[in-house]
């Protein structure tokens, strides 16, 4: 398996998308950097109620670095084992001494591990542009470990359905089934925070936030990244992000992080068995 | 016996592939496996190596089920249509699969079959600017790299120039001197007659033909004696020796069971004192036997 991981790690350099996805990343980080450089000059320094401002400007700038994050998770790994089943250069690899799961933790591990120092990188480049720029928000270091560790969980997530999808159907398929689960998994999201706000006004919107449940469990990913901000912005128990689509409201519980840890090991446990069932 | 398949059956939503197979292959031996475009020869060769899960009986190969990891280890296998990471060069490819098959320190064998396979130079291109016929050399070198004792090729040399047919036969024979058994999947009848032993023709996913070569050739072949006015009673002596006898104007044509049944013709007709101008045995090709089982769907099986 050490095999497998270390030349999908080298493959991953060698495939163009990832260059496009570096570049889109400088473009994404040197606007992100202007707007919020321009923000924070604006804003008065002295009123304690811009904390939430700031972390609003750091949640935004997470919620679409995970976008990006995802656009690379679909890109290298739909066609992670389809492509390769497609193309005939999985005939050659899976006469050997090797199990089929072994190929499929492999190409987990090895997509897994770009990924998530792609996302570390983002994670920190959003944290540092923050602070660098004028955010007057501390973070201890607890709350930037386990946000970062959150954070990179997201992608792990959506590559487990990317690979289940590329061990059972084409290429193409895989790609497109990950990215409505995804869609899926952000609307369900809005949804659930949308029917939080209307709650809060003392109306019932419980078929909106049911129905935002119900999204995370077809995807859990947007769920992690709720609980990612509550970790990062929650002190002494008081949660300062404000209430938005993107970020606030309900924090996820710990039976949902519980679900999706199973969602993932599950995912991985299908994709490993429908692999090896599959007709090379 | 190296491999032995059990009324194997490889069928895709009930139809095409391969039915009923029942092989033996020996250790050392090089088996030809022929059939047409489509008779289900690479299906066979591909729930071989455990690349398909069979619908139907067993298969055992180097004493292991399907796709056992101990047997994987032990088997080489060119496939057809195949391809290598394009990103990586020759080299790599060679490593890779060296990882694959957990050989310590592969350096010595990779040079050793880059060298055998003419790659030798081309080593450190890349794989993306290789001809159809490098990266089948390529392919075969992978096939070689743990020193099978079994070896699959799946026509392994259709995009070979002449010159590098000559040289996979030559390759061909240097593992069967080694005692290493090929599986010799091709539709090139002159390839294998050059190089095999024994020989089973697939045609529409079933055996149609199955056992030694010179056998079926011989089965398939006859004995032509020009002669004079026949003696009495000669037709009926060589019936008893021969499978079938027939006498057109002054050619008699003799199906004979065994070679040795020869020089006993010779001497009835001799001794019966019938005038014997010519005796010659008129065999078939690899190619008219299998022209002729494949277009007449002839079922000949010698009980393999």
């Amino acid at each position: 398996m050490i095999t497998v991981i270390k030349y999908t790690f080298k493959e991953m350099f060698h495939k163009k998308a990832l260059f496009f996805v570096l570049l889109l990343t400088l473009v994404y980080l040197t606007l992100y950097g202007f707007g919020i450089k321009e923000a924070y000059e604006a804003l008065p320094r002295v009123n304690t109620a811009l904390l939430s401002i700031y972390s609003e400007f750091i949640t935004v700038g997470l919620y679409f670095a995970s976008l990006i994050v995802a656009f690379l998770v679909v890109i290298s790994s739909a066609g992670a084992l389809s492509a390769d089943v497609e193309s005939g250069v999985m005939q050659a690899v899976l006469v050997k001494p090797i199990k089929r799961y072994e190929v499929v933790l492999g190409k987990f591990f090895g997509i897994g591990l770009m990924v998530s120092l792609y996302s570390l990188f983002l994670f920190f480049g959003i944290i540092f542009l923050n602070k660098a720029l004028g955010a007057r928000v501390v973070f201890s270091f607890s709350q930037v470990f386990n946000g970062a560790l959150l954070f990179l969980w997201i992608p792990l997530i959506l590559l487990s359905v990317c690979l289940w999808g590329s061990a059972r159907i084409s290429t193409l398929g895989a790609g497109i089934m990950a990215v409505m689960l995804y869609g899926f998994a952000l609307i369900g999201g809005w949804l659930e925070q949308i029917g939080y706000l209307i709650s809060l006004g003392g109306r019932s919107a419980t078929g909106l936030i049911n129905a935002g449940i119900i999204a995370s469990l077809l995807m859990p990913t947007d769920a992690i990244y709720r609980k990612m901000n509550s970790v990062l912005f929650s002190s002494n128990g008081i949660y300062f992000l404000r209430n938005n689509l993107l970020g606030g409201g309900a924090e996820p519980s710990l039976y949902m992080l519980l679900y999706a840890a199973t969602y993932m090991v599950f995912m991985l446990h299908m994709a490993s068995r429908s692999f090896t069932l599959r007709d090379i | 016996m190296v491999i032995e398949t059990f009324n194997l059956t490889k069928q895709y939503d009930g139809k095409g592939g391969c039915v009923d197979i029942n092989l033996s292959v020996k250790e050392g031996e090089v088996f030809g496996f022929l059939g047409p475009n489509g008779a289900g020869k690479s299906t066979l060769v591909k729930t071989l190596v455990g690349l398909l899960r069979p619908t139907g009986g067993s298969a055992r190969v180097l004493g292991r089920p399907l796709g056992d990891i101990r047997a994987m280890g032990k088997i080489g296998y060119l496939p057809e249509n195949f391809r290598y990471h394009d990103w990586m060069t020759g080299l790599e490819v060679m490593r890779f699969h060296a990882e694959l098959y957990k050989i310590p320190r592969p350096a010595k064998r990779i040079s050793e079959l880059l060298e055998l396979v003419g790659l030798s130079g081309h080593e450190k291109k890349k794989v993306a600017g290789y001809s159809k016929g490098m990266q089948q050399r390529l392919g075969l070198a992978v096939a070689l790299l743990a020193d099978p004792e079994l070896v699959f090729l799946d026509e392994p040399t259709s995009a070979l120039d002449p010159v590098g047919r000559i040289e996979v036969r030559e390759i061909i024979r240097d593992l069967k001197k080694k005692g290493k058994t090929v599986f010799l999947n091709s539709h090139l009848l002159s390839e294998v007659e050059m190089v095999c032993d024994r020989v089973a023709i697939i045609n529409r996913g079933r055996i149609i033909a199955c056992g030694d070569l010179k056998d079926l050739l011989f089965e398939n072949s006859a004995l032509t004696a020009k002669i004079g006015s026949p003696a009495e009673g000669l037709i009926e002596e060589l019936k008893k020796i021969a499978l079938q006898v027939k006498l057109r104007e002054d050619i008699l044509t003799i199906k004979v069971a065994k070679r040795d049944d020869i020089p006993l013709i010779a001497k009835v007709i001799v001794q019966s004192e019938t005038p014997l101008y010519e005796l010659k045995m008129e065999g078939v090709s690899l190619e008219e036997l299998f022209v002729n089982l494949v277009r007449g769907g002839e079922a000949l099986d010698n009980g393999d």
